[in-house]
C-alpha cells in the first residue's frame, strides 16, 4: 500500500514555498508561451516581420526549453502538494491533454511549418491553432481552482 | 473622503457585485489576465533579452523594440483592463493586502522606469547597443517578475483577525491570565 503523507509535502507545511512555487510556474509559463507566441504571430504576418519565422524559431527554442523544463518541474511540485485533488479535477485533466497535444504540436507540425515556406492560409491555421491551444491550456488551469 | 472609501465604493457598484458573484465570469476575467501575461510577457522579454545581446543578435535594438512596441501595448491594456477588472470586484479585500500595495507600487516604477529609459535606450535607432541598454533590461525584467509574484501572492494574504488585538489589551493587564484566554481564543478560532 502507498502511504502519502500530504502534511509532510514542503508545500504544505510552510505558508510561503507553495506561492513561491506558483510564482515560478507563472514566470516560466510566460517564457515559454510568450517565445511560442511571438513565432505564432510572425506566422501570422504581425509582429517581428523583418526576421523570417525560422529565424525566430531557432533564436527562441533554446529560451522555450528552458520555458517548458521550469513549468514542468514546478507544475509537478503543485501537483505533488494534493495529487488526489488534481486527478480528479476535470479541469486539470483537460489541461494536461492540452499539454501533451501541445508540447507534441510545438515540435512537429508547428516546427515544421514555421522552418519551411508554406503557404499563407497553412502559415494562418498552423499559427491560429497553436494560439487557440495554448490560450485553453491557460484557461483550462484557472478553471482548476474554481471547478 | 479617503481612498478606502473610494475601494469600497468601487467594490459596491452593481458590475463589481455581479462579477464577484459570478462563478463562470470572474475565472474567464481571471484567465484572459493570465493569457495576456502569457502572451505579451513574450513580446517584453524578447525585447529585453534583445537588450541584453541574448537573442537576435543579426538584427538591430532598434528593429526588434519597435517591431513588438504595439504589441507590448495592445498586451500591457488587455491585462491592465482584466486587472483593473479584478481588483475592482474584490477592492476592500484589495486595499489593505500589502502585496497588492508592492504591486501598484511596482508598476508605477515601471512608468517611472519607462520615462528614464524611453528616449535614451528603447528609442534609439542606432545600430550600436544604446548606452544603459543592459541595466535598462535587467531592471526591466526584474520588476515584471516582480509584478507577477505580487499579483500571485495576494490570494495569500489573511487580514489579521481582531480578535487577535483584544488579546493583546488582555496581555497588559493580565500576563497569566491572558494564557488561558489565549488557549480559549485559539480554540475557537479553530
Amino acid at each position: 500500500m502507498l502511504i502519502y503523507d500530504l502534511a509532510a509535502n514542503p508545500l504544505n507545511s510552510n505558508e510561503w514555498s507553495f506561492p513561491l512555487t506558483e510564482c515560478f510556474h507563472v514566470a516560466s509559463m510566460v517564457l515559454c508561451i510568450g517565445t511560442i507566441a511571438v513565432v505564432d504571430l510572425r506566422l501570422l504576418g504581425v509582429g517581428l516581420r523583418n526576421q523570417t519565422a525560422g529565424q525566430l524559431v531557432r533564436s527562441t527554442e533554446g529560451w522555450t526549453i528552458a520555458g517548458f523544463s521550469i513549468v514542468i518541474t514546478s507544475g509537478l511540485l503543485i501537483f505533488s502538494s494534493d495529487p488526489i485533488k488534481h486527478l480528479h479535477s476535470a479541469p486539470f485533466q483537460l489541461k494536461m491533454a492540452l499539454l501533451l497535444l501541445g508540447i507534441l504540436y510545438n515540435y512537429t507540425l508547428h516546427r515544421k511549418v514555421a522552418q519551411s515556406n508554406p503557404p499563407s492560409g497553412l502559415r494562418f491555421v498552423t499559427a491560429g491553432f497553436s494560439l487557440a491551444l495554448w490560450a485553453s491550456l491557460v484557461f483550462s488551469s484557472i478553471f482548476i481552482a474554481f471547478w | 473622503m479617503s481612498i478606502a472609501h473610494i475601494f469600497h465604493w468601487v467594490q459596491s457598484t452593481g458590475w463589481a457585485n455581479a462579477l464577484r458573484e459570478s462563478d463562470l465570469v470572474y475565472p474567464i476575467v481571471l484567465s484572459l489576465h493570465l493569457f495576456g501575461i502569457a502572451f505579451f510577457g513574450g513580446a517584453i522579454l524578447i525585447t529585453n533579452l534583445r537588450l541584453l545581446g541574448l537573442i537576435l543578435q543579426k538584427s538591430t535594438v532598434a528593429d526588434i523594440v519597435g517591431q513588438l512596441r504595439p504589441w507590448k501595448w495592445a498586451g500591457f491594456i488587455l491585462v491592465v483592463t482584466c486587472g483593473v477588472l479584478l481588483a475592482s470586484a474584490k477592492a476592500d479585500a484589495y486595499y489593505p493586502n500589502p502585496y497588492f500595495r508592492i504591486k501598484i507600487l511596482l508598476l508605477a516604477c515601471v512608468g517611472v522606469h519607462a520615462l528614464v529609459f524611453r528616449r535614451t535606450v528603447y528609442r534609439v535607432s542606432s545600430a550600436v547597443l544604446p548606452r544603459n541598454a543592459r541595466l535598462a533590461a535587467c531592471l526591466s525584467l526584474a520588476l515584471w517578475l516582480g509584478i507577477v509574484s505580487m499579483g500571485r501572492w495576494i490570494a495569500y494574504y489573511e487580514k489579521p483577525k481582531k480578535v487577535k488585538a483584544s488579546l493583546t489589551v488582555y496581555d497588559a493587564v493580565d500576563g497569566r491570565h491572558n494564557l488561558k484566554l489565549r488557549a480559549a481564543f485559539d480554540y475557537r478560532a479553530g
